[in-house]
């Protein structure tokens, strides 16, 4: 069970998206100065690239200030679909980037990872604490299982994709992927309790 | 054809077209199952996200996205209803009513849908700001007890009030009401305190006859802030309408209807 907090900012956020959907701009400011550092770095994770993650971000906002009235937490928690949202986001920015760079050797995102702008302390600060429960459960799976789950979470591939990709079975990527996900969030509960 | 765990996670990682991530929402809205796979696995992408280097954008982003919001092709969702779910309701509620032993968050259910109204009040009263709420199939089972429902609507009324603490200083409130039982709260921040024998008096508006309701004074004396309790006579609620909620500054004795100016409210009167 989450302790008192977690489920505090949880409705906290859920009463946010909902005036959004009714219209608040100062909800929208107050979601976006509480979802906008993890989904940038999330976007940059995914597009190797700080300018490109600003402007996914941008449109990941304005999907979440359009969207918000259809938000529904009988299906997910607030960041689970801001997150959601996020992420088919920036798939789509990565499809875009292929296309628009076909026939062309792709460097990927990795190579392009090292952007210029400097991490900001503070939020790195209060991230600091999550990193280390969080790092050491993913530090805890098997190497196969860890590579094939950041690459389905950060490099925007699907779960097929990286099955082809390492010669894995689809079935076998899917498991190890749910499982990582319970580990991780295994790791967060640690640390918040 | 994907079991539920597919489903969820490839939905958590945003892998399925519009089509099925519809179909997928709207499964979960109904199967706790599929609610809860979804839960776990979106708990653990958000934690990876937390194994990243946290990082700002830059300041001008948020002034790029609201330019885009304010040009004339931006979504504008004021006239959507907004559905909370249930699960987010007893949450602020559990942090009042803990120790109180209500195991079910138990909400009106008048007809075949349970609803509680809840409408933001602004002193400009252009501006529908009205959100819907819908529980979900838990409540059930405790939806009759009116007990029950008055504690989660007084949770809820309370929890709005420590949140919106938060919010700008400026004249606003809101009001939680159940339809089934017709009692609600209602809640008032920043108003000019009244001088000598003025009131400011609450109504609420029949949404399918427009017929008023007087709802009482709010006894604020000289504050200018409180949340208060207010119950109508018994009428039967009309299904699928909302009501509407407006607040005036009368004069002396208990109008019997609004006389003076309207202070806070939720649609243009």
């Amino acid at each position: 069970m989450s302790p008192p907090a977690h489920q505090d900012r949880i409705a906290e956020e859920a009463w946010l998206v909902a005036r959004i959907g009714a219209g608040d701009r100062a909800a929208f400011r107050d979601l976006y100065a509480r979802y906008s550092p993890p989904l940038f770095a999330l976007a940059i994770r995914m597009l190797g690239d700080a300018r490109d993650a600003e402007e996914v971000l941008q449109d990941i906002f304005v999907k979440v200030w359009a969207h918000a009235h259809e938000y529904d937490a009988n299906v997910s928690r607030p960041f689970t679909w801001a997150m959601v949202l996020a992420r088919r986001t920036c798939i789509d920015a990565l499809r875009k980037r292929q296309r628009a760079r076909a026939g062309a050797t792709e460097d990927t995102a990795r190579a392009e990872h090292e952007d210029t702008e400097a991490p900001d302390p503070s939020a790195a600060a209060m991230a600091s604490d999550d990193r280390s429960e969080v790092r050491g459960a993913l530090d805890a799976l098997p190497a196969d299982q860890r590579r094939v789950l950041e690459q389905v979470l950060f490099a925007g591939k699907s779960q097929a994709e990286v099955a082809a990709e390492f010669n894995y079975p689809l079935g076998t990527v899917k498991s190890w992927v749910r499982r990582g996900l319970m580990t991780l969030k295994a790791g967060l509960n640690r640390e918040q309790t | 054809m994907k079991t539920k765990p597919e489903l969820a996670c490839a939905y958590v990682l945003g892998e399925l077209d519009d089509a099925e991530q519809r179909a997928v929402e709207q499964q979960a809205a109904v199967d706790p199952e599929l609610h809860a796979l979804i839960d776990d696995y979106g708990a653990g992408a958000q934690a990876a996200l937390t194994d990243l280097p946290a990082r700002k954008p830059s300041s001008a982003v948020l002034a790029q996205i609201e330019r885009r919001l304010d040009r004339p092709t931006a979504s504008a969702p004021i006239s959507h209803p907004t559905r909370l779910h249930w699960a987010a309701l007893g949450a602020m509620a559990a942090l009042v009513v803990a120790g109180i032993g209500l195991g079910t968050f138990a909400w009106l259910h008048h007809g075949q849908r349970p609803v509680v109204v809840l409408a933001e009040l602004s002193a400009d009263r252009t501006d529908l700001k009205q959100l819907r709420m819908e529980p979900g199939s838990q409540t059930a089972a405790a939806a009759d007890r009116t007990d029950a429902r008055f504690i989660g609507l007084a949770s809820l009324a309370e929890r709005l009030w420590d949140t919106s603490r938060h919010s700008p200083a400026q004249t606003g409130g809101y009001a939680v009401f159940d339809p089934s039982t017709q009692q609600g709260f209602v809640a008032v921040r920043h108003v000019t305190p009244t001088r000598s024998g003025k009131r400011y008096h609450l109504w609420v508006v029949d949404g399918k006859s427009g017929a008023l309701r007087d709802a009482g004074e709010l006894p604020l004396e000289a504050a200018n802030h409180g949340l208060f309790f207010f119950s109508l006579p018994e009428a039967p609620p009309e299904r699928g309408t909302m009501p509407g909620f407006f607040i005036t500054l009368e004069d002396g004795a208990t109008p019997r209807a609004p006389a003076g100016p309207v202070v806070l409210g939720h649609r243009p009167f």
